[in-house]
């Protein structure tokens, strides 16, 4: 495929060469002369100088006709920008790289939609997905990325009999904006249908805002999940994005940060988390915010070293799970034998994202559940396919099959059967991976 | 300082007080002064003359000061604009006691006696020997009549019947007139008793009585009452309002006056007629109340206009609601200005009481009214606007006025359950549970809302509640409206400020590093010097108050509360809470200035220091003290 990339700070030139070693051509837009003159010498890239703004230098790219574009320069408002012309100048599919925490709040403003980019990247905001779907429960599927988060996604365990249990989903008056999305049963998970039920000891997953799905989950279980108490370490971007996740939610979450000006900027936006004023690298302090009581610690400042140093100490006192970010491949083989339960690296992360970007026809991205051949796909819905012609409960979807979310130019919400598509929305899909095509042919041309 | 500057704008209050008591001259016309008192149908020479010498006065002022200041040069800053705020007040305060002295008006009698015959009575403040029991019965009888005083016939009924009583049914030994000569005879009393025709200028309904003197307002008593009007206090030092010799109908209408400059704010009105651009603001955030002062408009003129035009808007609807339930314009109006500036002057000596008294049904629909009204008052006007412009979301999600809310229901149902266990609010013991369950909701109410608001009018003698609803009201006092309201006291978003830094300091002491911001209703509070304001206010407001009390019990003597045991008990908490109620802006206290009673009795310099608590709790401490700070007034 060819794709274009905008920028090509780490980020960029690691995608670049990932996509490069993957067989797709690539051609690389960068400002600084130098960069260029290495990537030109160095990958079988092609790399252009100039700004990653300019029409004139996109259109020297051969963005027309592209199949990717990923925009990953330093500034946000320049990715924006630039994604945004090449969707117009005809790249399939544009990606931008932020980093600011307000373009991706959907509460005011649509900037997504607004500048037709088909995905927002932010390397923090994913990795402190991968750690919340780890502090959650391992083998929850998270669909956070997809529906923008605007949507939650919860495991809940349906341990005692509840309201719910024992009878036909079809039976259980679920309120328009929850769905059950997968039912996990003696180690086998599968789309939940009309006809599922629920047994006492099953997993299942509930889609929706995160208000409803708390309004809902007494049916399904009747003692609430115990709380659980997290440490972040760092109070970086990522820090800030996982603490948002878990807070309010059945987690006690501790923040520790370093600088005072950016401790007092962080509690102002964490109602409910504590912020802490501390240098999580010190045993010390470790010991004194009683880091051996908390069921998580999660350390993500930006340095790999005290990150590890931070989680062996927070193992030693008595932490009972610990999590770093790792940058460095060179440490990913130490860190378990560390005692590190999860290291996320930021750019495995992100090449899993950008190659599941690498589809053709309507589907947007495509992404499989650990365990059982289920995939969670972002189609795109084109005019005039067959996805627009009927309201959703007489599309001929195959069995296994949920239509999760809905994602237009106004609105996210959980799709019911009696919505109906339109052109230019985008919709998240359950599917068995067996069954995809037959999916696919309703949303293609 | 630039004091041409402040010269300039200054003469400008004192036209605006000259102006507002233009209105008050045509009440002086019996045909529009609603004359309650069939035996006074004349034109009130003095009243009218008093205010006109006051026009005149203030007019004097507004030149000279004019003149002063015609040629001022620069800007307004900010510490021209605090001392403008705070002299604003004191001149408003000054011109506006003039009516009070000019037109010779009185405030209580030359006699004061207590409840038991025991008691050194006081003639002229002055305290005198013991009275026989004919003496006292005589005097009793003339006391209670008031200035008026009774004609011959009904004194010598009053006094038998008033002997009998003290002597268990003894008949008196000498006829009265007997005795008022005899008394007339002893130093102390020749001037404060008046014969039949002693004295011929004296109106037609009171020439032929004996009676008791009235003693004309001292310079403390009228700048007490201006300040009580203009901070929208409502404490009054005059004894009987409803002799409209004693009080003309017209100086009685200025008094109320009083409270609607007060309650919109002299420097809103200033700003709302001129403006002054950037100076308005630094002028308004100085006598607005309340912490936060952020208006709903970018332009403070703007801010000044929706206040103002709200203000008066409520005023004229509940002026309109209480004439069509049964008042009379002149009732209607006062009370209208005394109710949306949480003042609480009333006309008459029961205060709103007096309209269930005359009228079972429309008196309780009156006082349903005005409780709501108050409340109104009470609220953030910026939000009253947002609920006008049809966003009442914003009222009702505000978390200032849900705890204003709460306070006010929660307190109720206290008081209510408490008044009913101790039969607090019951007349006749027949009443059925229901009617009780009713008369404790409306009194109860009634007073909650009063005195959260700091309006002060009394319905219902809560001085003989149980000890817990008089000592919830006392505490009440300090809780008051919202900011932004005319309301005054400390304001409740100050109460749950303080809550919250209180807890944010308590988990500091055990956990230091924790960083929490300062949040209200979720979101964070963006001013940094907010928390040390707020507990800075609150130190001052206690330090004031117990200093101000300290003060009090010292300035009084204790023949103020009678010089007897059993009542000098009271002179503590009596004086607590006038301090209380004064600072905060209420009113009636406790006591000798329970709701049935007023501020007459104290000595003139403790009359003045009420004045001046007054005036800090209005302008809200700093815009008075700085005014005594030698280094505000240097230029450099």
């Amino acid at each position: 495929m060819r794709i274009v990339i905008l920028g090509s700070g780490t980020v960029g030139t690691w995608i670049a060469d990932l996509l490069c070693r993957n067989n797709h051509s690539v051609t690389v837009v960068e400002s600084n002369v130098d960069t260029v003159r290495t990537i030109n010498a160095e990958l079988d890239i092609r790399a252009i100088h100039g700004s990653a703004s300019e029409s004139a230098i996109l259109f020297q790219a051969g963005i027309i006709g592209c199949d990717l574009c990923l925009a990953v320069t330093g500034d946000d408002e320049v990715n924006i920008v630039a994604a945004s012309m090449a969707k117009a100048m005809g790249a399939r599919r544009c990606v931008a790289r932020v980093y600011g925490r307000v373009f991706r709040d959907l509460s005011t403003f649509d900037y997504q939609r607004h500048f037709r980019i088909d995905r927002f990247l932010s390397l923090e905001h994913l990795s402190a997905v991968e750690f919340v779907r780890a502090v959650r429960s391992p083998g929850s599927a998270v669909l956070e990325n997809f529906a923008r988060g605007e949507l939650e996604v919860q495991e809940v365990i349906c341990d005692d009999p509840a309201p719910a249990t024992g009878k036909p989903l079809k039976e259980v008056k679920l309120p328009k904006g929850v769905r059950v999305g997968t039912i996990q049963r003696q180690g086998k998970t599968w789309i939940a249908g009309a006809g599922d039920s629920i047994e006492v000891g099953d997993h299942i997953t509930l889609i929706g805002t995160r208000e409803e799905i708390d309004s809902v989950k007494s049916k399904f279980q009747v003692k609430a999940a115990p709380v659980r108490s997290v440490v972040i370490a760092g109070g970086g971007e990522t820090g800030l994005a996982l603490a948002r996740m878990l807070e309010g939610q059945r987690y006690h979450v501790t923040l520790m940060e370093e600088n005072m000006e950016r401790c007092e900027f962080l509690a102002r936006l964490l109602e409910f988390t504590t912020v802490v004023h501390a240098d999580a690298t010190r045993r010390a302090i470790l010991e004194e915010e009683r880091v051996g009581n908390m069921d998580v610690f999660v350390a993500c400042t930006g340095d790999d070293e005290n990150n590890i140093m931070a989680c062996v100490e927070a193992r030693e006192i008595g932490a009972k799970e610990c999590m770093a970010i790792v940058q460095r491949p060179d440490y990913a083989n130490v860190v378990e034998k560390l005692g590190i339960n999860l290291a996320v690296s930021p750019r495995n992360v992100v090449a899993r994202q950008v190659l599941g970007l690498l589809n053709s026809g309507p589907i947007i991205s495509k992404k499989n559940l650990p365990g059982g051949g289920i995939a969670i796909v972002e189609f795109e819905v084109m005019p005039g396919v067959v996805a627009t012609e009927h309201v959703i409960a007489n599309l001929k979807l195959p069995p296994h099959c949920l239509i999760a979310a809905i994602m237009s130019s106004d609105y996210v919400r959980v799709a019911s059967a009696d919505d109906r598509l339109t052109p230019g929305d985008t919709v998240v899909v359950l599917v068995e991976e067996s069954t995809l095509d037959s999916v696919v042919k309703l949303f293609e041309e | 300082m630039n004091y041409r500057l402040v010269c300039r704008l200054l003469s400008i209050v004192c036209l605006i007080i000259g102006v507002t008591m233009v209105f008050s001259l045509p009440w002086a016309w019996p045909a529009i002064g609603h004359r309650t008192d069939e035996n006074f149908q004349q034109f009130e020479t003095h009243g009218f003359l008093g205010l006109v010498y006051s026009i005149l006065l203030s007019i004097v002022c507004w030149a000279v000061l004019w003149r002063i200041g015609r040629k001022s040069k620069g800007e307004l800053y900010r510490r021209e604009a605090m001392a403008i705020v705070g002299l604003s007040w004191l001149i408003a305060t000054i011109l506006g006691a003039m009516p009070f002295l000019l037109s010779g008006s009185c405030n209580k009698l030359a006699v004061r006696l207590f409840a038991s015959m025991e008691h050194a009575p006081q003639v002229y403040s002055d305290e005198v020997s013991p009275l026989s029991t004919d003496q006292y019965a005589l005097i009793q009888s003339l006391v209670s009549a008031g200035a008026r005083g009774l004609p011959k016939e009904k004194l010598a009924e009053q006094y038998d019947a008033k002997v009998k009583l003290l002597t268990k049914g003894e008949a008196p030994e000498r006829p009265f007139d007997q005795v008022f000569d005899e008394m007339r005879e002893l130093p102390h009393w020749r001037g404060a008793l008046v014969e039949p025709d002693e004295d011929e200028d004296a109106p037609k309904d009171r020439r032929g009585n004996y009676r008791v003197r009235a003693v004309p307002m001292s310079i403390a008593d009228a700048i007490f009452e201006s300040q009580s009007g203009f901070s929208t206090t409502g404490a009054t030092v005059i004894a009987d309002l409803e002799d409209p010799v004693c009080i003309p109908h017209c100086v009685l209408f200025w008094r109320s006056s009083t409270h609607f400059l007060g309650g919109l704010g002299i420097i809103v009105l200033f700003v709302v007629i001129l403006g002054q651009g950037s100076a308005g603001k630094a002028l308004m955030r100085n006598e607005m109340p309340g912490p936060s002062k952020e208006g709903s408009h970018s332009r403070m003129q703007h801010t000044a206009w929706m206040f103002a035009g709200l203000y008066c808007g409520l005023n004229l609807v509940l002026t309109a609601l209480l004439w069509l339930l049964g008042m009379n314009f002149f009732d209607a109006v006062c009370h209208a200005f005394g109710t949306l500036a949480t003042g609480g002057f009333s006309t008459y000596n029961t205060s709103l009481g007096h309209f269930v008294q005359a009228d079972p049904v429309s008196g309780a629909w009156i006082e349903y009214v005005v409780i709501v009204f108050m409340a109104l008052a009470g609220t953030n006007f910026t939000l009253l606007y947002f609920m006008m412009i049809g966003q009442a979301f914003r009222l009702i999600g505000d978390i200032e006025w849900r705890y204003y809310m709460g306070i006010i229901i929660g307190v109720t149902i206290a008081v209510m359950t408490f008044g009913m266990v101790y039969d607090d609010f019951i007349i006749d013991p027949k009443t059925s549970f229901l009617n009780e369950f009713l008369y404790a909701l409306r009194y109860g109410l009634f007073q909650v809302v009063s005195i959260i608001t700091t309006t002060g009018y009394g319905t219902h003698d809560f001085d003989q509640w149980n000890s817990f609803g008089r000592g919830v009201l006392f505490l009440l006092m300090f809780v008051g409206g919202c900011a932004g309201s005319t309301g005054g006291g400390l304001k409740v978003i100050r109460h749950i400020l303080f809550h919250k830094i209180l807890y944010l300091q308590l988990e500091k002491s055990y956990h230091p590093t924790v960083v929490r911001p300062l949040r209200l209703g979720g979101k964070p509070v963006d001013d940094p010097e907010l928390q040390t304001n707020i507990l800075i206010y609150f130190s001052l407001i206690l330090v004031l108050f117990v200093f101000g009390w300290l003060a009090v019990v010292t300035l009084e003597p204790d023949s103020t509360w009678g010089a007897s045991e059993e009542h000098i008990e009271h002179k503590l908490i009596d004086s607590a809470t006038a301090v209380a109620a004064t600072l905060n802006n209420v009113g009636p206290g406790l006591g000798i200035i329970g709701a049935t009673q007023n501020y007459a009795n104290f000595t003139s310099w403790t009359k003045l220091l009420f004045t001046a608590l007054m005036m800090i709790g209005r302008l809200e401490i700093f815009a008075v003290l700085v005014l005594f700070m030698p280094r505000f007034w240097r230029s450099r």
